[in-house]
């Protein structure tokens, strides 16, 4: 068990940047998640923590040691691959010895490892079986298994749930969090999904187009994004522009006085950020909460809770979300219907532009 | 870094599997460089080094009748039986790969077969059958039609070289092409007939025309089949190559094989450009 | 009429039931050409022949019509013919080896090219050989291998020999020269099966500690297997059958099995003799390929 970190990497292909100076400290035990849209770089970091691309510049290190130029095969890192990549001659039981088999590890000594792993994966029964005879979920967590049974430094998974279905997906997140504790792995995990981001790791990693936008825990990366970029990628936001005109003051483009929790912005002109789950709609406009209104232009149901977009006069759109509390709560709700859109100041802040 | 091949260029593995790759690539191409460079030589004996270049060999190889008409009968059986296993194979890749019937697999390796005998064992068997048939109808039916050695015999021969290519490969392309698109234009309201037409066959093209190209270049370079079926003054090129070879080596016959793998290449190269053949592969 | 538990059965649906699975229909017509020309260019000729396998032979006349195993009771008794056919068996196995060994560096160098017109140039470089013929590539290995060919002069010249060293005529320039002649063939087979192993199973294997000598002997090598069989087969047959190569580059006293079938029907014009030397080698080629097919279908289970 180590911690990682990586100093300035990049990664270029000819004159197309894929990795743009990297920087970033994983604590040992810790899992993280690499997060970003396709292309933003967040698997070739990925790959390069693994050996399997090199780095055009900067080192990583494990524990203080520098693995940069080492190969692969040297480094120690169990790694999950997005397609699973069970090897298709060999049985359940070969997949997860062949760590421990490159290690040197006695038959018998191995045997016993592969049966705990298989036991922590609750798959025992399925050790002699191919990786064809099993489904989807199953093979995921064989390559779970193969990846962490000879105790490696870090665990490092590509998109380890793209391939299954939303329901087991909610299943299969627990696990692997369930199992990376008590193991203690530290682990990096790559996703396009946010919300499976939010929902595992200790520290979220926001990237786009090569650079990290924004590292921190879930709760301060959803509450407190950094640039637009990470609050319109990580959740739901809207994003009302106008100018700051003092401590706490927000004036829109179309004139109307908000306020919003100051943090000291600098520039003046950018926009005012407040999650969906933040507004009430209709009810009595209490004097200190921020205050719009407009005409109610789609409800949506979306089971647990419904989402409601206002138009305001000035054009722009609203989208709140409400907690279907009480069964056809929903109902008292009409389109084209005028209501108002409220939230406290505190629930707000200003991304800056530029 | 994936797998072996694309290590990075400092000694290991990768270094070492690159240079086995290219020693083996060197050793297929060796002999078709080592022809080209001899077919320069000035000395008629090849001996290193040379003692000169000059283009003689390829006016020498030029004016010979033998290397003309040798080339002149090779394109000539090449196009025939290109042409007839065209006529017969892709019929048979179509009933081999759109029907369902027993005695399918059998049927298959029937039209297969030819590329397991050994070209002198399937050339001496026909040579001896076609020396049977003459005389049968000349004997029984006074009949007089000339089979080994003749055009026709000899077409008839290369055809069974070329058939089981054909239709390998036009079975590879009907198998690859989606077959919805089949069934679309029959809901449409096309009769299996104008849906061949329409559909089929411009979805397979690349697999015919690879199937061409191999018939024909299979049958110019064959050497064993025809060995029987030639007669002096009627022979094959790669044939009348393979006599000359036996006396001398010489910068002519030497331009007479770059000349010929040249052609051959050009006429590869103009119909990839056409047909796209790499697409059929 | 019979009757039935059923009622009444039809008198003619005896008669009609095993005509069905016969049933021809349009579809299977397209085949008939096809199948005709084989089985009269091909399959017809070779029982002639193996009916003439049977004749005797006096010198002067082709053939006598007679019912006689003598011709392959001669070609087993003779220790010249069977030291012919162990020959050719020897250089088909040696060959085919060679050629495995220096194709899987190639075909999996190859597969996993990623620069275009690379890869394209290669895959030239090893079809452009095969336009030529197999007399014409004989005939370059005989210019490097002569005594006094390129390969000869270079070393004198460089000082590692004082005299050509005698290389053309000798069953290693023989098998050089199939081994050239044969490795496009294996070298395709090797590459189809190597660009449908995914590289993902090379990285797996990397990335739990197998240094690239395991990961070849552990995950790809069995994954290629079915390559490996596919193009040793093909190579052997190949091998077997070769003419050109071994009259051209082996010299008249270098006897191989073809060459030999050649030498019995067109010069000495002993037809039954021929045809028999025609079938040993063929029964013999088959013979050894199904029983390696059956031999690593058993071990490696099917393909």
């Amino acid at each position: 068990m180590a911690d990682i970190v990586l100093s300035r990497v990049s990664k270029k292909y000819g004159r197309h940047v894929t990795v743009d100076d990297v920087s970033l400290e994983i604590a040992q035990g810790e899992l993280v998640a690499l997060v970003g849209p396709s292309g933003c770089g967040k698997t070739t970091t990925l790959r390069m923590v693994a050996g399997l691309t090199e780095a055009s510049s900067g080192r990583i290190l494990f524990g203080g040691r520098d693995v940069s130029s080492l190969p692969t095969y040297r480094r120690n890192t169990g790694m999950v691959f997005q397609g699973y990549a069970l090897f298709p001659h060999m049985t359940v039981a070969d997949n997860i010895a062949f760590g421990l088999q490159m290690r040197g590890v006695r038959a018998g000594e191995a045997a016993r490892r592969v049966a705990e792993a298989l036991e922590m994966v609750r798959l025992a029964p399925y050790a002699d079986r191919f990786p064809r005879e099993l489904s989807g979920g199953q093979q995921q967590r064989v390559a779970l298994a193969r990846a962490f049974a000879f105790k490696p430094d870090a665990l490092l998974l590509d998109e380890p749930l793209s391939a299954l279905d939303a329901k087991l997906r909610q299943q299969v997140r627990s696990e692997i969090r369930r199992l990376q504790q008590s193991l203690g792995l530290t682990t990096i995990f790559v996703t396009h999904d946010q919300e499976e981001a939010v929902s595992m790791a200790d520290r979220i990693v926001v990237m786009n187009g090569g650079r990290i936008e924004q590292a921190g825990t879930p709760q301060e990366v959803y509450e407190k994004p950094a640039t637009r970029f990470v609050a319109e990628f990580v959740g739901l936001s809207n994003l009302i522009p106008g100018t700051v005109e003092g401590a706490g003051r927000f004036r829109t483009s179309q004139g109307t006085v908000l306020q919003f929790c100051d943090d000291g912005v600098v520039s003046s002109r950018g926009h005012l950020v407040v999650r969906p789950e933040k507004i009430e709609i209709g009810g009595q406009a209490e004097g200190h909460l921020n205050s719009l209104s407009g005409e109610i232009d789609s409800i949506v149901f979306l089971g647990p809770l419904t989402e409601i977009c206002v138009r305001l006069p000035g054009g722009e759109r609203i989208t709140a979300h409400r907690q279907n509390r009480r069964t056809g709560g929903a109902q008292a709700l009409r389109l084209g219907q005028k209501t108002t859109v409220a939230w406290a100041p505190e629930s707000g802040f200003v991304l800056a532009d530029g | 870094m994936a797998g072996l091949a694309q290590s990075p260029p400092r000694f290991g593995p990768g270094f070492s599997l690159r240079i086995a790759a290219y020693f083996t690539f060197a050793i297929v191409l060796f002999p078709l460089i080592a022809v080209i460079w001899v077919s320069f030589f000035e000395n008629k004996i090849i001996g290193f080094p040379p003692t000169g270049y000059t283009l003689k060999g390829y006016f020498n190889a030029w004016s010979l009748g033998r290397f003309h008409r040798g080339f002149v009968l090779s394109v000539e059986v090449g196009l025939m039986a290109t042409a007839a296993s065209l006529l017969l194979g892709v019929p048979a890749a179509i009933a081999l790969a759109r029907k369902e019937f027993a005695g399918r697999e059998v049927v298959h390796s029937l039209l297969m077969s030819p590329l397991v005998v050994p070209g002198i064992v399937s050339g001496a068997a026909i040579y001896m059958f076609y020396i049977e048939t003459e005389a049968f109808l000349d004997e029984r039916m006074h009949v007089s039609l000339p089979l080994a050695g003749s055009l026709f015999g000899l077409s008839v021969a290369h055809t069974l070289l070329a058939l089981p290519w054909m239709v390998r490969l036009v079975t590879a392309s009907l198998i690859g092409m989606d077959i919805q698109l089949e069934e679309a234009a029959q809901s449409l309201g096309a009769t299996p007939l104008r849906t061949f037409w329409h559909v089929t066959l411009p979805n397979i093209r690349p697999g015919i025309v690879a199937g061409c190209v191999f018939s024909f270049v299979v049958s110019f370079v064959d050497l064993e089949k025809s060995l029987f079926l030639v007669g002096p003054g009627y022979t094959t090129l790669p044939i009348e190559m393979i006599n000359y070879l036996e006396w001398n080596i010489d910068p002519t016959i030497a331009a007479v094989a770059t000349m010929q793998t040249l052609v051959i290449a050009v006429a590869l190269m103009i119909s990839d450009h056409f047909f796209n053949l790499t697409r059929a592969f | 009429m019979t009757v039935t538990a059923e009622g009444v059965s039809d008198p003619y649906s005896r008669r009609i039931r095993p005509f069905q699975r016969l049933k021809f229909d349009s579809g299977q017509a397209l085949l008939v050409p096809a199948v005709l020309v084989v089985v009269l260019g091909l399959l017809f000729p070779l029982l002639l022949m193996l009916r003439y396998s049977f004749n005797r032979w006096a010198a002067g006349e082709l053939m006598i019509a007679a019912f006689t195993l003598d011709n392959y009771i001669r070609f087993f008794a003779d220790p010249f013919y069977i030291g012919v056919l162990l020959r050719t068996l020897w250089m088909s196995l040696v060959s085919t080896a060679v050629c495995l060994l220096l194709g899987l560096p190639a075909a999996y160098y190859l597969s996993r090219l990623k620069t275009r017109w690379l890869k394209t140039a290669l895959i030239l470089a090893i079809v452009i050989p095969l336009l030529m013929g197999n007399a014409v590539r004989a005939a370059g290995w005989m210019v490097l291998l002569a005594d006094k060919g390129l390969v000869n002069e270079a070393l004198i010249y460089a000082g590692v020999l004082s005299e050509p060293v005698r290389i053309l005529y000798t069953g290693k320039a023989v098998a050089i020269g199939l081994v050239a002649v044969l490795l496009p063939f294996m070298i395709i087979s090797l590459q189809t099966v190597f660009d449908g192993i995914s590289e993902s199973y090379e990285e797996a294997a990397m990335s739990l500690g197998a240094p690239p000598w395991a990961m070849f002997y552990r995950v790809l090598l069995p994954l290629v297997m079915p390559g490996i069989f596919s193009g040793s087969l093909l190579c052997f047959v190949l091998a077997m059958n070769a003419y050109a190569t071994p009259v051209l580059i082996g010299g008249p006293s270098f006897h191989m099995m073809a060459p030999k079938v050649a030498e019995q029907a067109l010069k000495v014009f002993n037809w039954p003799f021929a045809a028999s030397m025609a079938f040993v080698l063929m029964a013999v080629t088959l013979a050894l390929t199904v029983s390696a097919s059956l031999a690593l279908q058993r071990r490696y289970g099917r393909m």
